[in-house]
């Protein structure tokens, strides 16, 4: 084994890391399907509560910490408005718990959240 | 408490929480090894129409479709052999770059061909007619071959429809094929000089070619496996249904396969597979002419095949497979190297083992992944694999385990061309 198995997030929601904004994260189709590509849409909120225009793109990555790989897809991002990004071409092609990094990024800074996504429900 | 009711409540708390052999997580794994269920393919509306099947069964057996009149599917994927050959490279009317493999469940499958070069398991089947090492027959002799024979002509035309007006020999050559790799090819001078409208109507009969071939290989699905029988019996918890169902040494390769040795981390799911690609750092092996690059090589041909689930001859162009066509990634320096994770189901009917046959037996295969003592050919061998350190009895419980998963032969009827 390459890694350690992180425990699976309770929710989808989370401070990004130097508290600038909250991203929220909703698959589709949900629950994330196995082995099979599915779409995730991401808002990105700032301290108000509101979409955080300012945002202007999203990093993606998704990896198994516990395997050593990532996916067998390369995700496109998409900005649909205001905070609101489509992230297309996810597939997680084995159970367990993946750890998915949705990074926003401003004009002035980059910040990041992780999150361990089981796959995929029972 | 009396101290007899003590002992009685001791016993029975022992009784409900044995020792648990397996941890959650390999419970978990083990849990899903279930039995193989074929999915719908919805880039090939005939894929079970029985009628299709019969047709495909026909062509698999035949060996009209080739350049020598020897050669059929069947003769590198022979149901005596576990749809395999036995041998390290395949011998069609050449001999192959490639161990054929195994057709076990290839229904169920998401890439096919080692390195993953085609995207449906009816585009696989056209690629090895049109192999000069292989078939070495063309998609316009094809076409021609099923219009002369009665059988395949009123199959044929019942599924599909007319076939192209054949016979108006200007229009439609007795062989003729593109080969973008050599433009003065005679087959490819005979493809470039016919209307593209007639390219297309050639296109479309050899692609329900492979389509109904496929219809007939969705049937070739294992069942029945001792491992199955184990699995169903944990998951109603019974302890004689798994004893019964694996032999001791089989069940402590079960516990490695899913704990020490991680076997699982790639061949998990009912197929034993991640459908995925790896890089093992093989060595290169005598009998192979030169080295092979697997999945690097793989992406470029899927992405542009006029036979890819995306393209204008599957059913299903926009669907679950063109979405994972059009998110492949781009990595060619990852993938140097990287070979499709096979499914273990019937593996030991199956022999040799990887890609070039570079293995004999399981106990060999199992042995190179306990030590690795192999510099890798091609790019760079994953950073999941880690040495193991099998013990020798290690090894022959992980073998007996693999063992354990032969399933019952396919109906008699499945393993031979239909009568007439």
């Amino acid at each position: 084994m390459s890694g350690t198995t992180p425990e699976p997030d309770s929710g989808r929601e989370k401070q990004t890391t130097q508290g600038t904004w909250r991203v929220r994260y909703a698959p589709n189709p949900d629950p994330i399907p196995f082995n099979q590509v599915f779409t995730m849409t991401v808002d990105v909120l700032g301290s108000s509560g509101g979409a955080a225009a300012e945002v202007t793109e999203l990093g993606i990555a998704a990896t198994m910490p516990s395997h050593g790989h990532g996916m067998e897809t390369t995700p496109v991002v998409t900005r649909t408005g205001d905070g609101v990004f489509r992230v297309d071409g996810m597939q997680f092609h084995m159970s367990g718990v993946w750890e998915v990094k949705l990074d926003p990024r401003s004009a002035a800074t980059t910040e990041n959240t992780v999150f361990n996504i089981e796959c995929c429900g029972e | 408490m009396n101290p007899r009711l003590a002992v009685l409540a001791l016993l029975a708390a022992c009784s409900a929480a044995p020792e648990p052999e397996f941890t959650d997580d390999e419970r978990k794994a083990i849990l899903g090894f279930q039995s193989v269920t074929i999915p719908a393919d919805p880039t090939n509306l005939v894929g079970d129409d029985p009628r299709a099947q019969r047709l495909g069964q026909r062509l698999f057996f035949d060996t009209r479709f080739s350049a020598n009149g020897e050669v059929a599917c069947a003769t590198c994927h022979d149901p005596s052999k576990g749809f395999s050959d036995g041998k390290r490279r395949s011998e069609g009317v050449g001999t192959a770059g490639m161990h054929a493999p195994a057709l076990w469940n290839a229904g169920a499958l998401k890439w096919f061909f080692w390195d993953g070069r085609a995207d449906t398991l009816w585009a696989q089947a056209l690629k090895p007619v049109e192999n000069p090492d292989e078939h070495g027959f063309n998609r316009l002799a094809v076409a021609h071959a099923i219009q002369a024979d009665a059988t395949l002509r009123g199959e044929y035309e019942t599924l599909f429809g007319a076939l192209p007006p054949l016979t108006e020999n200007a229009r439609f050559p007795a062989d003729a094929r593109p080969v973008p790799d050599a433009p003065l090819d005679i087959q490819n001078v005979a493809w470039t000089a016919m209307a593209e409208a007639d390219q297309q109507a050639v296109n479309a009969v050899y692609a329900n070619v492979g389509k109904a071939i496929a219809a007939y290989e969705r049937r070739i699905t294992s069942r029945d496996a001792p491992l199955d029988g184990f699995v169903a019996a944990l998951r109603d918890g019974n302890e004689d249904g798994m004893d019964a169902a694996l032999s001791a040494s089989a069940r402590r390769g079960l516990k490695l396969f899913v704990g020490k040795a991680q076997c699982v981390l790639c061949h998990s799911g009912p197929l034993l597979t991640d459908h995925a690609f790896h890089n093992l750092g093989l060595a290169q092996r005598p009998w192979m002419d030169g080295v092979r690059h697997g999945r690097r090589d793989g992406v470029p041909v899927v992405k542009a095949d006029p036979f890819n689930a995306a393209g204008q001859f599957s059913d299903d162009p926009l669907g679950a497979r063109a979405q994972q066509l059009r998110f492949i990634p781009n990595d060619p320096q990852e993938q140097h190297g990287q070979f499709k994770t096979p499914s273990l189901r019937n593996v030991a009917q199956t022999a040799p083992y990887m890609h070039g046959g570079h293995f004999e037996t399981l106990r060999e295969a199992v042995k190179f992944y306990s030590l690795l003592d192999e510099q890798v050919e091609a790019g760079h061998r994953d950073h999941t694999l880690h040495t193991l350190e099998l013990s020798d009895p290690e090894l022959d419980d992980v073998v007996a385990l693999l063992e354990a998963l032969t399933g019952a032969p396919l109906d008699a009827d499945l393993m031979r061309a239909p009568p007439q």
